[in-house]
């Protein structure tokens, strides 16, 4: 793990990481799908960091009643993590329940997120290799989101399997297959297809 | 035809996974031989072998880091004036209790020539309950040796005494878990 100097702090990569990717999956998906990103990226974004930074508070009680400020360098960690995603996924689904259309884009932009990620994570990690490719598959998907997507005889849900599947590849190339980091990744691009796919089906996206 | 090309990428990218997974696991015992032929020299930076010191702690024993091959180290440093390192004592107090077998130690350095006297230590000492070994640099110069300019500082050695990571700001239990488990 690699720490990214930051004033009289070390944060860790992957948190730097994860708001670089953040703010770059906006403009990615803007190229990607030739549409503006709507308000639940950043609201998703916010919503994980709130939950998986406050849930230090239950999950270290008697700490942080001793010493309220170490919610100021402290976070729930790994429980707070699987707490945040799964309060994401739950924001998701009520907001797609009320308006399918907006299922289009998480689909897209969870793959665009994830790679870029990865990519910025692999050079705070100075392993260039991998970096590199991730930053190719990070091009590729961009245009074969670009011009594949609403051609009538590509399946989209086939496309962003293969797309997924090659960045588990890069990921598993380099590091173990078996981490929190992939089940996470994993998990969400099921998920989000599904979604997708559902929406698709009813005609509710076009 | 684009359904067969996505289709045919899809499955051998499953397959070189799998293939991948199978030889990584072979290779990993003759990468590890090869690192610990290198030798280390005495530095700060990663993979340099931690500078030597000897210290007295808070029991009046003598500390020599040297001693404590063949175990992994959490080499931290603070001061009893810094907000931080409060918010760390209890997670590194925690870990040290959910540690039993010992194979990682905790030295916690007292910045004593920069702090507010042996009262005061000795009374943050009682009030977290701390029980690992907590040296005194009472000259100041091991902080000196290790470039400690911000507290908390930690550095986190192997079981050879080299430097595996250096981490500026306060730890919490998992992250000590997270980079003492997969030291050699």
């Amino acid at each position: 793990m690699s720490y990214v100097p930051i004033f009289h702090l070390t944060i860790p990569a992957i948190w730097v990481s994860v708001l670089i990717a953040a703010a770059l999956t906006s403009f990615l998906v803007r190229f990607a799908l030739k549409e503006k990103t709507g308000d639940w990226l950043w609201n998703a974004v916010s919503l994980y960091i709130l939950i998986w930074k406050l849930s230090y508070i239950p999950l270290n009680f008697e700490n942080f009643l001793e010493m309220p400020l170490s919610i100021l360098y402290f976070n729930g960690g790994l429980y707070g993590h699987v707490l945040g995603i799964v309060l994401v996924m739950v924001y998701l689904t009520l907001l797609f329940t009320k308006q399918p259309k907006l299922a289009n884009q998480p689909v897209f932009a969870w793959l665009l997120f994830f790679v870029s990620y990865q990519a910025v994570l692999q050079i705070f990690e100075n392993n260039v290799l991998e970096a590199i490719f991730h930053s190719l598959l990070l091009i590729l998907s961009m245009l074969a989101i670009r011009y594949l997507v609403k051609r009538a005889d590509v399946p989209t849900d086939l496309l962003l399997a293969a797309l997924f599947t090659l960045e588990l590849l890069i990921v598993s190339v380099f590091a173990p297959l078996i981490s929190w980091q992939t089940a996470t990744f994993v998990t969400l691009a099921v998920i989000t297809i599904y979604f997708y796919n559902r929406f698709t089906q009813k005609g509710q996206i076009v | 035809m684009i359904k067969k090309v996505l289709f045919a990428i899809l499955l051998l990218a499953a397959i070189s996974i799998i293939a991948t997974n199978f030889i990584a696991k072979e290779n990993e015992s003759t990468q590890s031989k090869v690192e610990s032929n290198q030798s280390a020299t005495t530095g700060l930076t990663p993979g340099a072998e931690a500078p030597d010191f000897t210290l007295t702690d808070q029991n009046g024993e003598t500390v020599h880091l040297s001693d404590y091959r063949g175990k992994k180290v959490i080499l931290n440093f603070w001061a009893t004036w810094c907000p931080p390192c409060r918010a760390e004592m209890p997670h590194m107090q925690q870990f040290h209790e959910n540690n039993p077998d010992g194979d990682v130690e905790i030295l916690a350095v007292n910045l004593t020539s920069q702090d507010k006297g042996d009262e005061a230590i000795r009374s943050f000492i009682d009030e977290f309950g701390l029980t690992f070994q907590i040296p005194m640099d009472e000259s100041g110069e091991v902080a000196q040796a290790y470039q400690v300019r911000t507290v908390p500082t930690t550095y986190i050695l192997n079981t050879k005494g080299e430097i595996a990571q250096k981490i500026v700001g306060p730890m919490d239990e998992q992250i000590m878990i997270e980079q003492t488990e997969n030291l050699d």
